[in-house]
């Protein structure tokens, strides 16, 4: 059941920083640009990921940083964190939010790019890949894919390269005990 | 699972619960008035109900995929109605057999029977129960009343109307006369009549007297009396034969109506109602609080506009606080819809302390004051719970056996008093029952056995402080594990949840006297007044209904450290010139919610706090600014943050930024969980 959406095959792909992520489609709700009418406030005392929460439309919503999140146990990498309370700061420190409903829980993953939305390919599970370094938890990562990504549409991007793909495990985020 | 049986299935329980409960209720009237045939009647249409629509149920479900215990569930509830029923009517058939208490305890058998059947259905059990000694019991009570009821002369219920002779003089006296006369005939407690002896009084004029009799005597006999007797009646007639045929044919066809047709049962006031899911509800109200905000940015605006040289016309003013208003109307009223007496709760109780009483073999009274309290249904509905299982402890473990009691110089009797009352914005629910009270020792002791406290906090605690210990996990002090009380949770779980609605618990109890238990909870968690502060530049709006005062302080001169808490010195001036000087913990929220400390607070002179207070207890929170207080509308962070100690929720400004609401309950909590330990 779990893994099912590995191969309903559409997924969305976005950039947070260097990295590339994609999740099936299939818990996309909306995806939000980040401008000056979306306010987040900053929640003391939660989880490290969640940036703060917003209300759009009705519905208070957490924004989390997913990096922040995966190398939270990783004491080698420090994470460029978004600590500024005012929201201006906010606005150039992330683009988008992609809202997902997991569970029924509605999330906001900050990204700074939403590139494509693409059916994805040969994505290469946690089980059978080859990659088994300590950078790579296996408790967020599905699986691993490779594919020209471009930002332009319609148009032959010349400048467009390969690139590896991390497809998230989305319920990873729900993850309970990982509360801090 | 599929949606539309789960509808249907949701359905159906909600109707099946409600309708054991009015069988339930109408039952306990009936045990203290067996003759009292009008409550057998409704016993009769909720078990009617019940078989009807459990049939119907079971065949519409069996066109799903389920579970065969839940059908196999569902076909019991069928049978058992089937012979319940007809045992019943041969009741109300005959109107000269009263149920005896044996009788009556079968009826409660029954009703636990179905109880059961209904809990296992909600849960989609794969359990059961048997059925087949309850069907025999019915089956035999019902053949063996068959058979005897032809030769006992039995007293029987009599209806009669009293028509007086026209122009009469002194009318109100004469009827007041001539009802003490029928009592002294018939006696004080089988006669009773309409309008009764009070009811006279407020009466201008009537056409007729009803009266209700339980007597051996004859129709024919009754009206030869009153030939003779009474000169100033004109005729008697009894309407009950030609009526009540009917009446009963009527409700056949038509189980759902109320009867209305006898004046005088004494039928609770139905109100004019519609039943509305409460997601509609929430869903209108979600709408209502959108409205209260932008309400709020108008007039903002409205204001703002009118600051600045852009002067909005009069009509623009007048139209904007016609809005405020009408905005204010409509939020009041969808509250006023979400206000649900408590009475929706409390009727299930006397059921169940009946049931859990006679299964400990103690004799209780449950006294209920209150019922008409209102609180939000959301609240409600979290409330049957850990009330029972209050009331369960007083059951097993305050209230002793009789023989106890008489010992005490007690009434034989127990009593345990259920009351709600609104107070101070809030609603207070109290149980209170006349028991032994709560040993503290034994608390104590059990607690430093279990290595909760050290002997060392426990002498330093207050007696409110230890019996308060019951709250903790893991201490149960009554030694013989029951069915109904003594696993050692539940306590703890009663103050998890009071508190997760905003809501304090407190037990006190004094030996050998009895115990109290007092909640106290928010009369509804959607809305708040709200003092709106700053703090770090961000919003933090605080409860009202603990506020105190807001001071200004000086750091430098006015703290004390003890234990390296930091105390504020107060010394107030009230209007008589007297003098009141007050040590109140400061708690700084800066620090608490890991905020950057103020950049210039090492030279600062005057700080801003506002002081709180619960019970006798005070705290005095550190802020940077505030304004005034407004009506706000709470909402909760989401389950994917969850609860953050210190914060109960949070509300959307007028800007759609977010205000955090500060749970001042949850600061205390905090501060006194460090002082013990």
């Amino acid at each position: 059941m779990k893994n099912n959406f590995l191969n309903t095959s559409k997924h969305i792909i976005f950039q947070l920083k260097k990295e590339y992520y994609s999740i099936s489609i299939s818990f996309v709700e909306r995806v939000i640009a980040i401008n000056d009418e979306i306010k987040i406030r900053h929640i003391p005392n939660t989880k490290k990921e969640v940036i703060g929460v917003t209300n759009y439309q009705g519905q208070n919503i957490p924004l989390i940083d997913l990096q922040i999140k995966f190398k939270e146990n990783n004491n080698n990498t420090t994470v460029e964190k978004f600590t500024s309370y005012d929201n201006n700061e906010f606005n150039s420190f992330y683009q988008y939010a992609i809202l997902c409903k997991i569970e029924g829980e509605t999330v906001g993953i900050l990204v700074n790019e939403v590139i494509s939305v693409k059916e994805a390919e040969n994505i290469e599970t946690m089980k059978d890949s080859t990659f088994k370094f300590s950078f790579f938890d296996e408790s967020f990562i599905e699986g691993i894919w490779r594919t020209v990504v471009s930002k332009k549409t319609n148009v032959e991007d010349t400048n467009a390269n390969e690139e590896l793909i991390v497809v998230l495990n989305i319920f990873s985020l729900l993850n309970k005990n990982q509360q801090k | 699972m599929n949606n539309e049986l789960e509808k249907i299935i949701q359905i159906f329980l909600v109707e099946a619960a409600e309708k054991l409960d009015e069988y339930s209720a109408e039952l306990l009237v009936l045990e203290q008035t067996p003759t009292n045939k009008s409550s057998l009647k409704s016993m009769i249409r909720s078990i009617h109900t019940i078989k009807g629509s459990s049939g119907i149920f079971h065949s519409s479900v069996s066109e799903f995929e389920v579970d065969e215990t839940f059908l196999l569930n569902i076909q019991k509830l069928t049978e058992i109605s089937h012979v319940f029923e007809d045992l019943l009517v041969v009741f109300l058939e005959k109107e000269e057999i009263i149920p005896t208490p044996a009788q009556i305890e079968l009826f409660f058998k029954t009703e636990e029977k179905y109880s059961t059947l209904i809990t296992l259905l909600q849960s989609f059990s794969k359990e059961t129960i048997g059925i087949d000694d309850i069907k025999k019991e019915i089956s035999n009570e019902l053949s063996i009343i068959q058979a005897s009821s032809t030769t006992i002369q039995k007293e029987k219920a009599l209806c009669f109307h009293i028509f007086l002779i026209e122009n009469i003089k002194m009318k109100f006296a004469t009827v007041t006369l001539l009802y003490k006369q029928l009592q002294n005939i018939f006696g004080e407690e089988s006669i009773s009549f309409s309008p009764t002896k009070e009811e006279l009084k407020n009466l201008t004029d009537f056409d007729f007297i009803t009266v209700h009799l339980h007597t051996t005597q004859t129709k024919e006999e009754i009206s030869s009396l009153f030939k003779t007797k009474f000169s100033n009646v004109k005729h008697i007639t009894f309407p009950e034969d030609s009526q009540q045929e009917e009446s009963q044919e009527q409700e056949e066809l038509l189980p759902q109506q109320e009867t209305t047709k006898q004046p005088t049962t004494l039928t609770q006031p139905s109100y004019q109602t519609i039943k509305v899911s409460t997601d509609k509800i929430n869903d209108v109200f979600k709408h209502v609080s959108n409205l209260v905000i932008l309400e709020n940015s108008l007039s903002n605006y409205v204001k703002e506009a009118k600051a600045l040289t852009t002067t909005p016309t009069k009509d623009l003013i007048e139209l904007s606080e016609r809005i405020t208003s009408t905005v204010k109307n409509l939020h009041d009223s969808i509250m006023k819809i979400r206000m649900t007496p408590l009475e929706e709760i409390f009727k299930r109780f006397p059921i169940d302390v009946r049931n859990i009483s006679k299964e400990l073999h103690k004799k209780i009274d449950l006294k209920i004051f209150g019922r008409e309290t209102e609180i939000d249904k959301m609240l409600l509905d979290e409330l049957p719970e850990p009330l029972m299982h209050i009331i369960r402890n007083s059951i097993s473990h305050g209230i002793e056996t009789e023989e106890e009691r008489i010992l005490a110089n007690k009434p034989p009797k127990g009593t345990i008093t259920l009351s709600a009352k609104h107070e101070d914005g809030f609603v207070i629910i109290e149980v209170m029952d006349d028991g032994k009270g709560i040993d503290v020792n034994r608390v104590v002791n059990k607690a430093i056995e279990r290595n909760i406290i050290t002997t060392a906090q426990a002498e330093k605690m207050s007696d409110t402080e230890k019996i308060n210990l019951i709250f903790h996990s893991g201490l149960s002090t009554e030694e013989h594990v029951n069915r109904f009380s003594g696993r050692g949770v539940g306590m703890d779980i009663v103050s998890a949840v009071i508190k997760s609605l905003k809501g304090q618990i407190e037990v006190q109890s004094e030996k050998g006297k009895g115990t109290t238990s007092t909640i106290r909870l928010p009369l509804t968690l959607a809305t708040i007044e709200a003092l709106m502060t700053e703090i770090n530049g961000e919003s933090y709006a605080f409860p009202i209904s603990q506020f105190k005062e807001v001071i200004t302080y000086n750091p430098k001169t006015d703290i004390r450290y003890v234990n390296n808490q930091p105390i504020l010195l107060l010394e107030e001036q009230d209007l008589k010139q007297e003098v009141t000087k007050q040590e109140i913990p400061i708690f700084c929220l800066r620090q608490f919610f890991n905020l950057p400390p103020e950049e210039n607070h090492i030279e600062k002179e005057e700080q801003l706090a506002i002081i709180f207070q619960t019970g006798h207890q005070h705290v005095a929170i550190t802020i940077d600014s505030y304004s005034d207080p407004k009506t706000i509308v709470m909402t909760n962070l989401g389950n994917f943050i969850g609860n953050i100690p210190g914060i109960s929720g949070c509300s959307l400004q007028g800007d759609s930024s977010i205000s955090l609401i500060v749970d001042i309950n949850g600061i205390l909590n905090h501060l006194q969980k460090q002082k013990r330990h």
